[in-house]
């Protein structure tokens, strides 16, 4: 009923939808990356946060697709007899369709996150031994806690190491992370949207093939 | 006469069916995915509150910025739902118009300002019972009392006190703002669900009345296929009565 046109050009919309979508999740999860806020808890919100936002985003998209694939067929059966329309009724696309997209065998599912860099950095601070605190252990206390700590760290620092140095090492480290984890989002983001598209694509087949049948 | 008015009905009924499950659809596309202004207005919620309460300086601060997100996401959930009425209300009222004069078929009435309230006053006990009410809560002054960490830092100064609470009920914050908007999304569509469920109960019920109306054709078929065989006799009847007074006559005339 739909033709391979009018097809293209819903997978071509709902494609600029998708590219808008991942847009909109990463200068969210960045806009956190960039506050001064504890880095344990960024670390651990970030991992759970970015893919539960695409999981959300992933039906608010199925929607977006059905309206578009939805309005079409209207458009189509239009001017069509009742008994053409009657059939659409009763075959009760959307609802189908939608189950059929969220069943677990074909639901859009995020890979898991992972933040390795930062695993890594993090195990090699814990290895630190107490006493070797003076080089490292400035960067291992702010990342323990927030940017804004870094001011009331200098006294007691600058005793320890001797100069502000050490503050500069620590700033620079967590600048260093924070850059580490935004290419994280970034790579996430690119694996998670092939993803989606394949889904969303399948999404179209499956409603093609669904309408041919009528 | 009777059985064409019941064609014309049946053909009302159909039409009626067709043309709400395209109203049905048509509330999908207004009101659910990226273009419907609920969502919109749900992302520009999360992005202004977001960035209010990370950037909040101090607990005065904070606490208005979540009084303000606790006023507007009451105004974005009336003015979504009132919408939501508002077009079914609309919709139904053109189509009734149309099969009335069409094919004489009337359809009830739904109350949607009354559904509207008993939505919005459900959403309002599910906010201060569960999780939704929770979620906001814990802003409450009282509520801070309660904080392990305010115990954990008792022996250090107001200051850091301050900024330690300032930081734990922003983590909180940045979690559960996102948190409340899927349950508030999820409660709009539920309602939005139970109002379509309306429109499909109002189709069964006129679906129903159809059906007895069928039936009355059946009966009336019946009934005048009775007629017809009564009739009948009442010939047969009438021609075997002729036939024997002839026969009487005969006999007569013998």
């Amino acid at each position: 009923m739909l033709s391979k046109e009018k097809l293209e050009e819903i997978e071509r919309k709902i494609l600029q939808d998708l590219d808008y979508q991942l847009a909109v999740v990463k200068s969210e999860v960045n806009f956190f990356i960039d506050k001064d806020l504890n880095l344990y808890f960024l670390r651990e919100f970030i991992k759970s946060y970015t893919p539960k936002l695409l999981k959300k985003n992933a039906e608010v998209l199925l929607d977006t697709l059905l309206n578009y694939l939805m309005s079409a067929l209207s458009e189509v059966i239009r001017d069509k007899d009742i008994s053409v329309k009657q059939n659409v009724v009763q075959a009760n696309i959307r609802e189908r369709i939608k189950a059929w997209a969220l069943n677990k065998n074909n639901a859009f599912n995020p890979t898991k996150f992972m933040l390795k860099e930062d695993e890594e950095i993090l195990e090699r601070l814990k290895e630190v031994a107490p006493g070797l605190l003076v080089a490292i252990g400035g960067a291992a206390t702010a990342v323990i806690v927030s940017d804004n700590i870094l001011t009331k760290l200098v006294p007691g620092l600058s005793t320890l190491a001797g100069s502000a140095y050490v503050i500069k090492q620590v700033r620079e480290r967590v600048q260093r992370l924070k850059r580490i984890w935004k290419k994280n989002v970034d790579n996430y983001l690119d694996i998670n949207k092939k993803l989606l598209h394949s889904w969303l694509k399948s999404v179209i087949e499956k409603f093609h093939k669904e309408i041919s049948n009528l | 006469m009777f059985e064409e008015e019941v064609k014309q009905r049946i053909d009302g009924y159909k039409r009626l069916q067709t043309e709400a499950y395209f109203i049905l659809e048509e509330a999908e596309i207004n009101f659910k995915g990226l273009n419907s202004p609920f969502e919109r207005a749900l992302q520009e919620f999360k992005s202004k509150y977001q960035e209010l309460i990370v950037n909040s300086r101090n607990l005065k601060e904070l606490r208005k910025h979540y009084r303000d997100a606790e006023d507007e996401l009451d105004e974005i959930i009336g003015k979504s739902l009132s919408i939501i009425s508002g077009f079914f209300q609309e919709k139904l009222k053109v189509l009734g118009e149309s099969l009335n004069k069409d094919y004489k078929l009337t359809i009830p009435k739904i109350d949607f300002t009354i559904l509207e309230e008993s939505t919005k006053k459900k959403l309002k006990e599910k906010e201060e019972k569960d999780a939704l009410g929770r979620a906001w809560s814990f802003l409450l002054p009282w509520r801070w009392l309660k904080l392990k960490e305010l115990f954990k830092f008792k022996k250090e100064s107001a200051s850091t006190l301050e900024k330690k609470l300032m930081q734990e009920l922003k983590r909180r914050a940045i979690t559960q703002i996102s948190n409340v908007l899927d349950k508030i999304r999820d409660e709009i569509f539920k309602a939005l669900d139970y109002y379509k469920g309306q429109v499909k109960l109002m189709l069964k019920e006129k679906e129903s009345q159809i059906e007895r109306l069928r039936l009355e054709i059946r009966t009336a078929e019946a009934l005048e296929l009775e007629i017809l065989q009564t009739e009948k006799k009442l010939t047969m009847i009438q021609r075997e009565k002729e036939r024997l007074n002839r026969f009487l006559e005969n006999l007569n005339v013998v």
